[in-house]
């Protein structure tokens, strides 16, 4: 699944680890969603969602 | 699309409390030692100091992971956040896998040493093989999948 993690945590001027300590989750997991190696559970996109004040559609796109 | 900034409200990661983690230990030693006790009344000194030496050997990494983590602020790998109680869902879909895999190679390595008892091969030398088989499929697995996922 691809997303716009990255995108957003640039924008936001956060590294890797600040956001990870933001979300609650490890930096090896913020790296593994940017890369779209790893499709986080509907709790942790709802988490990434309301950290970028946005929507899961904005952030989340369907490889398909 | 989104707000130039970040909402900041976030969640504090969950951990294993210091008396938490101290009465885990406590406890696996006194389990060790009712196993090294339970050896040496049966007359098996030589496994007895084995559990003894394995068991203290666990509870020592853990000590040192966990101390690791303390002075750098976090721990390093799953493993050893997992050790710590602070795992993240991530950490805990790799393991899941992991026990998953380990648990389909038990199958296997039961079937072959069932066989290998069958054939004439030392019961006790086979359980201690299938053991030392599960634990390297469970590093193996654990280190691929913290690769891939």
């Amino acid at each position: 699944m691809r997303n716009e993690i990255r995108r957003l945590r640039e924008e936001a001027g956060l590294s890797q680890a600040a956001l990870a300590e933001a979300l609650a989750v490890s930096r090896q997991t913020v790296n593994s969603l940017e890369n779209g190696r790893y499709d986080p559970s509907l709790p942790l996109a709802f988490s990434v969602a309301r950290y970028f004040r946005t929507t899961i559609e904005e952030i989340f796109h369907d490889d398909v | 699309m989104t707000t130039s900034e970040p909402q900041r409200t976030t969640r504090q990661p969950r951990t294993v409390s210091d008396r938490r983690f101290f009465l885990s230990c406590a406890a696996a030693l006194v389990a060790v030692g009712l196993l090294w006790l339970t050896f040496t009344l049966a007359g098996e000194p030589d496994t007895a100091a084995g559990a003894l030496v394995g068991g203290a050997l666990v509870v020592a990494v853990a000590v040192v992971v966990r101390w690791r983590a303390r002075r750098r602020g976090t721990a390093d790998g799953g493993f050893g956040r997992t050790l710590l109680g602070a795992a993240d869902e991530r950490d805990k879909a790799i393991l899941t896998a992991s026990l998953a895999w380990v648990g389909l190679a038990a199958f296997l390595a039961n079937a072959v040493g069932l066989a290998a008892v069958a054939l004439g091969a030392d019961g006790s030398t086979v359980i201690g093989a299938i053991e030392a088989v599960l634990l390297v499929v469970l590093v193996a697995v654990l280190l691929t999948l913290s690769r891939r996922l």
